[in-house]
């Protein structure tokens, strides 16, 4: 999808000075990231970075969606809340937090909660959707969602010291879904906050990445992150033809690929 | 033919914290059979009541995911399995 540009002010060049210093960023990919719009579904462990490094890049509109209210024990790990900040709605929370760190952004709340009727609603007319989630069905609603939208999704997950993170673009790459073999146990997930950490940064350099168009994604590429070992691995996936959510997108002449793909 | 299976993170407690197993076997179906009778107590993560893969896991055949049918794979000398949880948290 072109981006298209926006003028950079002087306080963006100020404040945006370092970034733009970079090669593959420079006063026009830092146009596309003011131009942009991102939603990102979680505003929890994973969400909390990806959001705040977005905003600090200058990423010009965020949709940020979370129907949960802050808890004690989220303050772990979930850096957009903070103690005083138990109660409220996590939505509230980090809009205060992230207009703080960057005054100059959009950024919208959606405190609902992701459905399959809402799904194509909420992402619908965005740049990239970032699956910042805590669970695995509502994780494969958002994939379908994106999916049939033509939405590039930067999926991410944890579990203690491990986690991983891929970007799927639809009808070119492997999706979510693509692994999927039936139904697995779902349970409260043991996390500290190093983890999501790192793993949401990893998403939020994939999708400034992406809206630059700069680099190497990881697209049918997973990246596996084992935090006791001190180790990053990287797996090869490939799209499952049998896909139900993108196999169709795959079939020469299919409605989608004529669509989306040209 | 030695096959070197990396357990994944979640189930070592059930590995007494063993990170990787040489195994002999053919296929990886052989491998994680191998892998299960020098830790018992992997049976049920790795394997369901039909001795079918867990959904749980992926498994990673030098490092290529090895979906679908992924038991029947083939496996050399040398080769690396890496099993991984399909992860969930946020």
């Amino acid at each position: 999808m072109p981006m298209p540009h926006a003028e950079l002010t002087t306080t963006d060049l100020q404040r945006y000075d370092r970034q733009i210093l970079i090669r593959q960023i420079g006063r026009a990919g830092q146009q596309r990231l003011k131009k942009a719009n991102v939603v990102i579904a979680g505003t929890g462990g994973l969400g909390s970075p990806i959001a705040m490094y977005l905003a600090a890049a200058g990423v010009g509109n965020l949709t940020l969606i979370d129907c949960d209210t802050v808890e004690t024990g989220n303050l772990n790990r979930q850096l957009l809340h903070w103690q005083k900040d138990v109660g409220r709605p996590k939505s509230e929370s980090a809009h205060d937090k992230l207009i703080q760190i960057n005054p100059d952004i959009h950024v919208e709340v959606r405190c609902t909660r992701i459905d399959d009727q809402n799904a194509p609603g909420l992402v619908a007319g965005c740049h990239g959707v970032v699956d910042a989630l805590d669970n695995l069905a509502t994780r494969y609603i958002l994939n379908r969602a994106a999916i049939a939208r033509g939405i590039p999704f930067f999926h991410g997950a944890v579990n203690g010291f491990e986690g991983r993170a891929m970007t799927i673009l639809p009808g070119k790459s492997a999706c979510l879904r693509c692994l999927h073999k039936g139904p697995v146990p779902q349970g409260v997930t043991p996390v500290i906050g190093v983890t999501p950490g790192i793993i949401g940064t990893i998403q939020a350099t994939e999708v400034i990445k992406f809206l630059l168009g700069q680099g190497d994604l990881l697209t049918d590429r997973m990246i596996h992150y084992d935090g006791l070992a001190m180790v990053f691995r990287e797996f090869q996936v490939r799209r499952n033809p049998n896909c139900d959510h993108c196999g169709e997108l795959h079939q020469p002449g299919s409605p989608f690929e004529r669509k989306h793909l040209g | 033919m030695a096959v070197t299976i990396h357990i994944p993170l979640i189930h070592r407690h059930l590995s007494d914290d063993v990170e990787t197993l040489q195994v002999e076997g053919k296929t990886v179906g052989e491998c994680f059979h191998q892998l299960v009778k020098r830790f018992p107590n992997l049976q049920s993560a790795i394997f369901d009541e039909k001795g079918e893969l867990q959904n749980l896991l992926e498994v990673y055949l030098n490092s290529e995911s090895a979906y679908p049918d992924e038991l029947a794979r083939s496996t050399e000398d040398g080769d690396e399995i890496h099993i991984t949880t399909i992860l969930s948290g946020g």
